[in-house]
């Protein structure tokens, strides 16, 4: 029985998504929990992929591909899980701001808060405040991050946190900045709740701002 | 038939490797297409012949190689001193100031902070009286001014502050684009002078993969129309916005330059453009952009090699070390981005004086930089071979253990023949001992403090800086 968590670990850990979707489907064939199968296969491997990354063994793409194969076991589990066993840490709007269209940061960034557990809304590039409100008001979400490549699109960061206050719901939802001009100085000037300066810190701070 | 070496494959590239780029890339253009954002750039490759559908453009190979014929491969790049007038001849590779980073090492106080307008001006003073420093660029952004008024401001602080070519970078429409064009011309007298002698020039980057953005390109093609030579300047990142293998992303960055030259020379025939890049790679284990990696330095040699092989003028992104401080790392990594794209004939090398993969400005580096430059210029200079230069006579007459220090040869030769280094230490051990043990950064920046401080830039008739100032004016209060 538990040969089969171990090999569900292991294909997620190698990133083979459709050998993931089919193990999870075989372990729940054989009479496993969907709680088994979460814990002792999907996490594990995560929580492995997780370890080798943190120790320089794994690099960013064989996580991102670990990732995908999560989300595939993911989805073959999801509807049998009860709501409260779905590891979903919180949902997490994302995007890049109005008038910047650079958004290989930001999918990078939803691509490793994804792998994370992260339910994420991606608004894409050129996200006016506005539409930032309208996703607040919609999704609800734990945690909301703006990404912004050029200097003369930053400003719109602070425009948008304007708007999310004068909305009424600013206090509703966390708010993380980043991209390459973007400091921790200016994200606390700006009224931000945190900033992550890489793809892969931005999990760990988003992690601490729903714990 | 003799082996070549590994260094002869890199500095001068089998031409039918260079012929694959080619052809794949213009098949990427024919079958998938690139898209464009500007409807204006897809209006004309529509009248060109190319197919429109949506924000995609596919490009028949033959309409790019037809547009990349009409493409000047030498041009002049000339100075408001009219002294520092660049001949892009391929003879000779130019450096500039890197750009356009957000941060920089307070000067005075060792904080990092956001970067202002005033950096601008005391690094354009420096770029000034530096020998080695042909091009002058708005090294940071100007976050203390309008961000709509951004691009005129950073020209001006370049111009007013040097008398030297000015390289500008970030402007992202038309209007600025031709507000750009309407400063300079207040100073060279008129939009047909700037024309004739163009003070300054400026890129526009890609958004790799294969998006070329919309107002950026659409300000191109105003300074193409206008006789300011433009560039294109891809930053594909290898294994993000590109193949992990360098060759795919030499196919991308070739794609994206070369089917936005052809648009402005189907625009603009004849417009004067240079082959642009700065591709870079990531750091596998973070995902964190490297632009000094030995393959990125490859790449960027490699697209120096393109740009010969169309036979056009280059601006290849250089330097722009990892290191966080003026040192060892960026010594290293600098040096060897210097030195690889020179040997393979850029025109330009853009990116002296920047830290943090172009993200932090520290004054000292520009200086450190430009003595790694100092150092390649003079490798590269031709030797005297003359019968004075061989001093056969001398030589006989000295015989064995003779000395030549005194020698009249000798003082009459000696300043063309060594050079003297503004900051490498050369004293004996004891002699550095007492002037402090001091580390080179020390150096450069007691040198760039005395520059700052005495350092006049060309004079500029009162009228001219009065009309520039009305200009700044108006046009940040015009929003």
């Amino acid at each position: 029985m538990t040969d089969i968590l171990a090999k569900i670990a292991s294909s997620l850990y190698n990133g083979q998504s459709e050998e993931v979707a089919s193990l999870v489907q075989q372990a729940l064939d054989q009479g496993l929990s969907p709680h088994q199968v979460l814990q002792g296969g999907l996490i594990a491997g995560m929580d492995e992929v997780g370890r080798d990354f943190k120790a320089g063994e794994l690099f960013v793409p064989e996580v991102l591909i670990a990732a995908r194969a999560m989300h595939a076991g993911m989805n073959v589990l999801r509807p049998l899980l009860a709501e409260s066993d779905v590891p979903s840490i919180g949902k997490y709007v994302i995007g890049t701001v109005k008038g910047d269209l650079h958004d290989i940061g930001k999918n990078l960034v939803k691509m490793m808060l994804e792998g994370a557990g992260f339910e994420t809304v991606d608004l894409g590039t050129d996200v006016d405040p506005q539409t930032f409100v309208n996703a607040v008001r919609e999704h609800r979400p734990k945690i909301m991050g703006m990404s912004a490549l050029l200097t003369t699109t930053m400003v719109q960061m602070k425009a948008t946190i304007d708007a999310l206050v004068e909305a009424g719901v600013r206090d509703s939802v966390k708010i993380m900045v980043g991209g390459a001009p973007v400091t921790a100085a200016f994200a606390t000037q700006i009224g931000a709740d945190a900033y992550a300066p890489d793809a892969a810190s931005a999990v760990d701070v988003a992690r601490a701002l729903v714990s | 038939m003799r082996n070549r070496s590994r260094l002869a494959d890199v500095l001068s590239p089998d031409p039918q490797l260079l012929h694959q780029i080619h052809t794949h890339s213009l098949e990427l253009l024919e079958t998938r297409g690139i898209r464009f954002h500007s409807e204006r750039a897809r209006r004309i490759w529509q009248e060109a012949g190319a197919q429109v559908a949506g924000d995609v453009v596919r490009i028949p190979g033959s309409l790019v190689e037809e547009a990349l014929k009409r493409v000047p491969s030498s041009f002049t790049l000339y100075a408001r001193d009219g002294v520092h007038d660049l001949p892009i001849d391929g003879r000779r590779t130019y450096y500039s100031q890197d750009g356009c980073a957000a941060h920089t090492l307070d000067f005075e106080t060792g904080v990092r902070r956001r970067s202002s307008k005033r950096d601008i001006e005391q690094m354009a003073l420096l770029s000034d009286a530096l020998e080695t420093i042909d091009i002058v660029s708005p090294t940071v952004s100007a976050q203390d001014v309008p961000a709509s008024a951004v691009v005129v401001h950073e020209l001006a602080a370049c111009l007013l502050n040097s008398g030297k070519h000015v390289l500008t970078e970030s402007v992202t429409s038309a209007q600025e684009a031709r507000a750009q064009i309407e400063l300079a011309a207040l100073l060279v007298g008129g939009r047909e002078a700037l024309r004739e002698r163009p003070i300054f020039s400026n890129f526009v980057c890609t958004i790799s993969p294969l998006t070329q953005d919309g107002g950026g390109i659409e300000a191109a093609l105003e300074f193409a129309a206008a006789g300011i030579p433009v560039g294109i300047y891809p930053m594909a990142t290898t294994g993000v916005t590109a193949p992990v293998t360098l060759a795919g992303t030499m196919t991308v960055v070739n794609a994206e330059v070369v089917s936005a030259l052809a648009l402005l020379q189907i625009a603009t025939p004849g417009a004067k453009v240079f082959y642009c890049g700065g591709p870079a790679t990531i750091d596998l284990r973070t995902g964190a952009y490297t632009a000094t990696s030995p393959e990125a330095i490859w790449l960027r040699t490699m697209v120096a090699h393109m740009a010969r092989f169309y036979g056009l003028p280059s601006i290849v992104g250089a330097g722009a070390t990892s290191a966080k401080v003026p040192g060892e790392q960026a010594a290293w990594e600098n040096t060897l981005s210097f030195l690889f794209p020179t040997l393979a004939g850029a025109s330009i090398l853009f990116g002296m004086g920047l830290l943090d993969g172009s993200n932090l400005l520290t004054y000292e580096q520009l200086l450190l930089d430009a003595e790694i430059g100092a150092m390649i210029r003079r490798l590269l200079e031709p030797v005297d071979f003359s019968q004075e230069a061989f001093a056969l006579d001398l030589i006989q007459t000295l015989g064995p253990g003779g000395v030549f220090l005194d020698q009249p040869h000798t003082l009459a030769h000696m300043r063309r023949s060594l050079s003297i280094p503004r900051l490498s230490d050369r004293d004996s051990y004891e002699e550095w001992q007492q002037k402090g043990e001091l580390n080179r950064v020390a150096v450069a920046r007691d040198q760039a403090r005395m520059i700052l401080a005495t350092h006049q830039p060309p004079p500029l008739a009162d009228d001219l800086v009065r009309a520039v100032e009305e200009f700044l004016s108006a046009y940040t209060s015009q929003g």
